[in-house]
């Protein structure tokens, strides 16, 4: 279990980080989510002992080890570039960790065999880390944490270095990784997507400030404040002109997000009249940008030729479902 | 490593914090302080004497009219020359670019004192050049190549080498899709060439021409062989005065050089942080060499392409082809008509010609070893603690890169002439160790700025890995960093004994008979009429381009400054 406690980091007067506090239960995968700049990775490097602590306290397991070194920490680290030694064999990488320990050759030899084959790059013991692809770079930047029995692995936006399809393939496999081993995964990401799919519970982050933590259904579904909102998934503020037709308070902030607005029918006398902007084909779905009342308005629905036909220019009716209305601020 | 190995590191860290802080004390600051008190108060009493007495001198001041004209004729020549050969190598379409490559490269192999004596070997009053010479012109005199005229003609074509580097670089990062713009906006080849290209380089124009009066202000090899008896400039003059036991006179000009030499390296600097035009293309398209449309031009422009490379490359030639000719030839013959490899032998076997040899070896081993461990201790402080300290000492070691050769020279002979208590008492002037030591002081800077360069472009991540697998600082140093600047401290390593073989300006002042380098050896050869001595300098000129051929190969592939 890793605690932090009203922990934060400065860098000279800038504080990176303001007073956090976070429980990551054992085993949990853990996702710190936020815009580039947020403060995640500090948070990640603070708990890894990369950057000191301006206040609060870390404990792993229950152990206080805000003054501890890094090297002393028992934290396993997966960086953004990996990080690989480039003089080093995949095999010598791995067998890092436990030369440092003074582990003797067989032991060294049994674990490194067995991390390498459980990881799935026991063939490329005897490569070095540039003849490897970037997806097996990766398993050996986490080879080589495991092999050191860690309980705690941090990853600094490992999958942002690989393509589309391997990075899929990567979320898939740190999961079961995680899930076989029962390490306790903190992973940092600013793609709320990787963060939705992979994750136990997230943090969201927003300029050194926790927003909000919980499972992504809790983040999606009831986000509690309007940042979260529009950045965990996609989300419209509704303006003033279609809050009033709706009957909305229009002293608080109102968001819905593209999938709850619907496209009405022409005498629907609940729908609101917009004009079709611009229409984007995603595949299997459709999103529509309208002008809603003079606001900009998305929507995003199943493609299906009724959809199809839809141009700019073309004047619509949008339903918005007032159950999946957002709202923040003021009183409610 | 064992437990107790890790534990000692701090203790031996410690221990080696004194001797490099002892070595900078010695070795830069007593010298630059025995310097300026020469300088400035030779008997105690603060004046301005020396001045003076330089001033009233005809032959300061002629040496100080000869290194201002050398050095503005050869700005000229040598951007005239070197511009046109980047242009060759680079922007024009002309025949046998592999040749004129190879041919425009030799300034990197060909250099100091033993180019000097390589030039003298074959324009002097002996060489084959002035026979063949006056087979056409008999009226020709026998001392036709001396004075102004040797000196610049020879920086000229052994001064490109800062084009042959930067200039083409600069050019090679052009966008060629700036000179199709200006072409597609009806520019024709040479608008575009004019309004497009030319801005861009420059600032690498101009750094280059600092860099060319930044050698030629302190040139000290050509002069001394090809200018003459009667032909001096500043840094031949300081020798002079020094032997003359002006030190004061000496220590004074020797400052006024550095003056102009640290003027040149802030403009350089200048030019650097304001000149550089960074493309916004994302994909930059490499430059495209051009067809000279005119015939007559075309054909003007080859045979001035292959005039330089033939005069590049004749005295590379002749030096090699006679080093294997029987010495009697080398006075007699235009080109040798039989081969041997007796003066090999000879430098091999006979005492007198290998002790310069290795003389130079040793010398250049030792200073190079002490530079790359007190460089390599320095940098890796500064840039793991940047602090008022370790800034400090990294400025200190650095500061005989703005100090020309002859400055530091001087301050060493003037600092050790005498019982000194920084090095127990002991005289160092007269024995071996003062011309290595002066040796890593001179090269401490190069390597300084290449290994800084290597730790700076390290990943930090790869530190924090090997801190996060539980490895120690000591650990970390020695089986992360260590062996990823590896390849760059042998490389810099070799380029520095490789410049320390033919090092001449150091070698001047501070060699004698405990130490006489290969360099003092060409120099007193190359005004020797023996033919046995002419021989055994032409090896020893071969053995120095065949080492620096290899540095110069070994630095191309891994990228460290050479250029194809």
């Amino acid at each position: 279990m890793i605690e932090l406690d009203e922990v934060s980091v400065r860098y000279g007067s800038h504080e990176a980080v303001r007073p956090t506090s976070l429980r990551i239960e054992t085993g949990e995968f853990f996702t710190l989510l936020g815009p580039s700049g947020c403060g995640k990775t500090t948070i990640l490097r603070a708990i890894a002992g990369f950057v000191p602590v301006a206040s609060g306290t870390i404990a792993i397991d229950g152990r206080d080890v805000t003054g501890i070194p890094a090297e002393r920490r028992g934290v396993g680290m997966v960086f953004q570039n990996y990080a690989l030694f480039p003089h080093m064999t995949v095999a010598e990488n791995v067998a890092f960790g436990l030369k440092v320990a003074r582990k003797s050759g067989k032991d060294i030899s049994r674990a490194v065999d067995a991390v390498l084959e459980a990881t799935g790059i026991e063939r490329h013991g005897r490569k070095k880390p540039a003849e490897l692809s970037g997806g097996q770079q990766q398993r050996v930047a986490v080879a080589r944490s495991l092999v050191m029995g860690t309980r705690v692995l941090l990853f600094d936006e490992p999958l942002s270095n690989l393509d589309a399809k391997v990075r899929e393939d990567m979320r898939h496999e740190i999961k079961r990784l995680q899930r076989d081993v029962g390490f306790t995964a903190v992973f940092v990401t600013h793609d709320q997507e990787e963060a939705l799919s992979m994750s136990d519970r997230l943090l969201v982050i927003n300029a050194g400030r926790a927003e909000q933590s919980g499972t992504a259904r809790e983040l999606y579904h009831s986000p509690a404040t309007p940042f979260v909102c529009q950045f965990v998934g996609a989300a419209n503020e509704i303006g003033r002109n279609v809050a009033r037709a709706l009957g909305l308070d229009t002293e608080r902030r109102h968001f819905v997000r593209p999938e709850h607005v619907t496209l009405a029918q022409a005498g629907d006398p609940d729908g609101v009249d917009a004009t079709v902007a611009d229409v984007d084909y995603l595949g299997s779905m459709t999103r529509v940008f309208l002008e809603a009342l003079g606001e900009p308005l998305q929507c995003q629905v199943l493609s299906d030729p009724s959809v199809d036909r839809l141009a700019a220019g073309m004047s619509v009716k949008v339903n918005l479902s007032r159950e999946r209305i957002l709202s923040f601020g003021g009183p409610s | 490593m064992t437990p107790s190995g890790i534990s000692r590191i701090p203790v031996v860290r410690s221990v080696l914090l004194v001797v490099v802080i002892w070595c900078a004390a010695s070795f830069i600051y007593a010298p630059i302080f025995s310097v300026l008190r020469f300088a400035f108060a030779p008997e105690g009493d603060i004046g301005l004497g020396a001045i003076g007495e330089l001033a009233g001198s005809r032959r300061v001041r002629t040496a100080i009219v000869n290194t201002l004209v050398v050095t503005g004729l050869s700005v000229i020549t040598v951007n005239v020359i070197g511009i046109f050969q980047v242009a060759v190598l680079e922007y024009l379409r002309v025949g046998g670019r592999g040749f004129l490559r190879f041919a425009y490269s030799t300034p990197l192999i060909f250099v100091s004192v033993a180019a000097a004596t390589g030039y003298g070997f074959v324009y002097g009053q002996t060489g084959a050049l002035t026979r063949l010479l006056q087979s056409v012109w008999p009226a020709l005199p026998n001392d036709w190549f001396t004075g102004t005229l040797a000196v610049v003609f020879a920086h000229t074509f052994l001064l490109t080498s800062f084009h042959f580097l930067f200039l083409r670089a600069a050019i090679r990062r052009v966008d060629y899709s700036t000179v199709e713009a200006a072409r597609g906006l009806g520019a024709s080849n040479m608008e575009a060439f004019v309004r497009v290209v030319l801005p861009v380089l420059l600032p690498t124009i101009f750094a280059t021409t600092l860099l060319v009066t930044y050698k030629s202000l302190g040139s000290f090899a050509i002069p001394s062989v090809l200018g003459g008896r009667r032909f001096d400039m500043v840094t031949e003059l300081i020798l002079t005065l020094n032997s003359l036991r002006r030190p004061d006179m000496a220590a004074m000009l020797s400052i006024g050089l550095g003056l102009a030499v640290i003027l040149c390296i802030a403009a350089m600097q200048y030019v650097e942080r304001r000149g550089s035009y960074v493309g916004g293309s994302k994909t930059p398209v490499p430059i495209e060499r051009i067809s000279i449309a005119s015939p007559v031009v075309n054909l003007a422009v080859h045979a001035a392409a292959y005039a330089i490379a033939v005069i590049q490359l004749v005295p590379i030639a002749l030096v090699v082809l006679f080093s294997f000719a029987p010495a009697r030839s080398i006075a007699t013959e235009v080109l040798p008509t039989s081969f041997t490899l007796q003066n090999y032998v000879t430098v091999f076997s006979q005492s007198t010609a290998f002790v310069p040899l290795k003389n130079s070896l040793l010398m250049g081993a030792s200073a190079t070893m002490a530079g790359i461990m007190i460089s390599l201790f320095v940098v890796n402080l500064a840039h793991r603690h940047a602090n008022i300290g370790t800034t400090s000492l990294d400025l200190s070691f650095m500061a005989p890169w703005i100090l020309p050769a002859p400055f530091i020279a001087i301050g060493l002979i003037l600092t050790y002439d005498e019982p000194n208590l920084l090095v127990a008492n002991r005289v160092l002037l007269g024995g071996f160790w003062i011309l290595p030591i002066g040796y890593a002081v001179v090269s401490i800077p190069i390597m300084m700025r290449f290994l800084r360069a290597a730790f700076f472009s390290l990943d930090p991540a790869l530190n924090e890995a090997a801190q996060s697998l539980g490895a120690p600082a000591s650990y970390r140093f020695l089986r992360v960093t260590i062996p990823l600047v590896l390849p760059v401290m042998i490389l810099i390593a070799a380029m520095t004994l490789n410049g320390i073989l033919s090092e001449y300006s150091m070698s001047a002042f501070l060699f004698n008979v405990n130490n006489k380098p290969l360099s003092i050896a060409l120099f007193e050869g190359a005004r020797s009429a023996n033919p046995e001595q002419a021989a055994i300098n032409l090896v020893y000129i071969s053995l120095i381009m065949a080492f620096s051929l290899g540095i110069v190969t070994l630095a191309d592939r891994y990228g460290l400054g050479g250029g194809k």
